[in-house]
């Protein structure tokens, strides 16, 4: 199946691009199978994955959430930053 | 009609009762950064009774990009950043009381500094911090309006103690030094900054006249032009030790940041509290755009701003160019990031 990635702040650097589609996720692939499957590919992002939020279809979501066709999918790195 | 505030009493939902009721209230704005400048602007503008802002640093030019209360002058003198905004915000409404505390928040004085306050804006830039306000929010019952930026990438969220997920629920451990970014390393753009301290200055305006905040997070990068509104439902962890069992370990000042002045060496030693080991080389690949950076399998050193900052690998780091620990904090937060 078909799912969408958005990563923002730190992930999008690491990956080049703030979207991208990944077919040929397994059915009932968690949330934590898609970050692996896309960890593979972009091995930078592995340090990151401890802290992240995820979101599916924007809400919060589990790691442990099954992602279905079509499912929007997204990370979120901590920010600290106060502009200081 | 009192002309200063005609248009936002001419707003339905804040009306002349809203207004009396801004005019009655006190907020704290923990950080006068660029965040912080921008709410402060906004908040004392509205005419909010009293305005706390606190701040741990001085004005320095590449601040002026984007921190709207300060000047070259500022710069020049090197003010204390809550010296200067108080000057600035008391002559754009000497209606409200502005109070500039040149202090860093611990939890020795987080009650002293926020207590007499009905919520906190977070314009800090780290997260030891942003762990005090979660933890002191919960053990008042006090709101506090999260923001955050770096680079083109913001976000916001209002805590509310027992209501909404608290901060530990979405990240439950600070990042390890060294893996977040930070505006001194990756760069921040102005309105980003805008958005963001607007959107939280927003909410504490809603809040204080008694209208529902957001209970969404916002995400928001304007250089890729998104932006999100994540539901946080479900996100608060039953097992939370913070919001569930109230471990309040930063206001007990467990996890506090040690620091220690190391005597005629015109250095500071920072100690990050927890497990912090950190990996230098990346690191120093991120710093090398700031300063000059020189690395061996111990300790990366970087020169940087007149300070040299040597990093160690269990995340201590010895900043020379300075005696001062508040001062010495900053930089550990600004240069390597909690």
């Amino acid at each position: 199946m078909v799912v969408k990635i958005c990563l923002f702040a730190s992930l999008r650097d690491v990956v080049g691009q703030s979207e991208i589609v990944i077919d040929s996720v397994p059915p009932g692939n968690t949330a934590l199978q898609v970050f692996h499957r896309l960890a593979r590919r972009f091995p930078g992002l592995r340090r990151y994955r401890k802290a992240l939020l995820v979101a599916v279809n924007q809400e919060y979501s589990d790691w442990d959430q099954e992602v279905s066709p079509g499912d929007e999918i997204a990370f979120f790195p901590p920010v600290s930053g106060g502009a200081a | 009609m009192n002309q200063r505030y005609s248009r936002q009493i001419l707003f339905p939902p804040i009306g002349t009762e809203g207004q009396k009721r801004l005019g009655g209230s006190r907020v704290v704005i923990v950080g006068c950064g660029a965040l912080g400048s921008v709410a402060a602007e906004q908040l004392v503008r509205a005419g909010i009774g009293y305005v706390r802002l606190i701040d741990r640093d001085f004005v320095e030019e590449s601040n002026l990009q984007r921190q709207c209360l300060f000047t070259e002058q500022h710069a020049r003198l090197a003010l204390p950043k809550a010296v200067a905004a108080e000057s600035v915000l008391t002559s754009m409404n000497s209606r409200v009381r502005v109070d500039g505390v040149v202090e860093d928040l611990t939890h020795r004085n987080v009650e002293a500094l926020c207590g007499d306050c009905d919520l906190i804006l977070d314009g800090t830039d780290n997260f030891e911090t942003r762990y005090l306000l979660n933890d002191y929010s919960l053990r008042t019952g006090r709101t506090w309006v999260y923001g955050a930026c770096v680079g083109s990438y913001g976000t916001a969220f209002t805590f509310r103690p027992r209501i909404t997920p608290c901060l530990r629920c979405l990240f439950p451990q600070p990042p390890a030094p060294g893996s977040a970014e930070t505006c001194d390393t990756s760069g921040i753009l102005a309105p980003v900054v805008h958005l963001v301290a607007s959107y939280q200055a927003a909410q504490v305006l809603k809040i204080l006249v008694g209208a529902e905040p957001a209970s969404t997070m916002l995400k928001v990068d304007v250089w890729e032009n998104r932006m999100k509104l994540v539901s946080l439902e479900g996100a608060r962890d039953p097992d939370c030790p913070c919001c569930g069992a109230l471990e309040l370990r930063f206001l007990e000042g467990r996890e506090r940041r040690h620091s220690v002045r190391l005597c005629g060496r015109n250095a500071v030693q920072v100690q990050p509290g927890g497990d912090s080991r950190m990996d230098l080389p990346q690191v120093a690949r991120r710093l090398r755009p700031s300063g000059s950076v020189s690395l061996n399998d111990y300790m990366m050193k970087v020169e940087v701003n007149g300070y040299e900052l040597a990093l160690f690998r269990d995340g201590r780091a010895i900043i020379r160019g300075t005696e001062d620990e508040t001062e010495a904090r900053a930089i550990y937060a600004r240069y390597v990031g909690c």
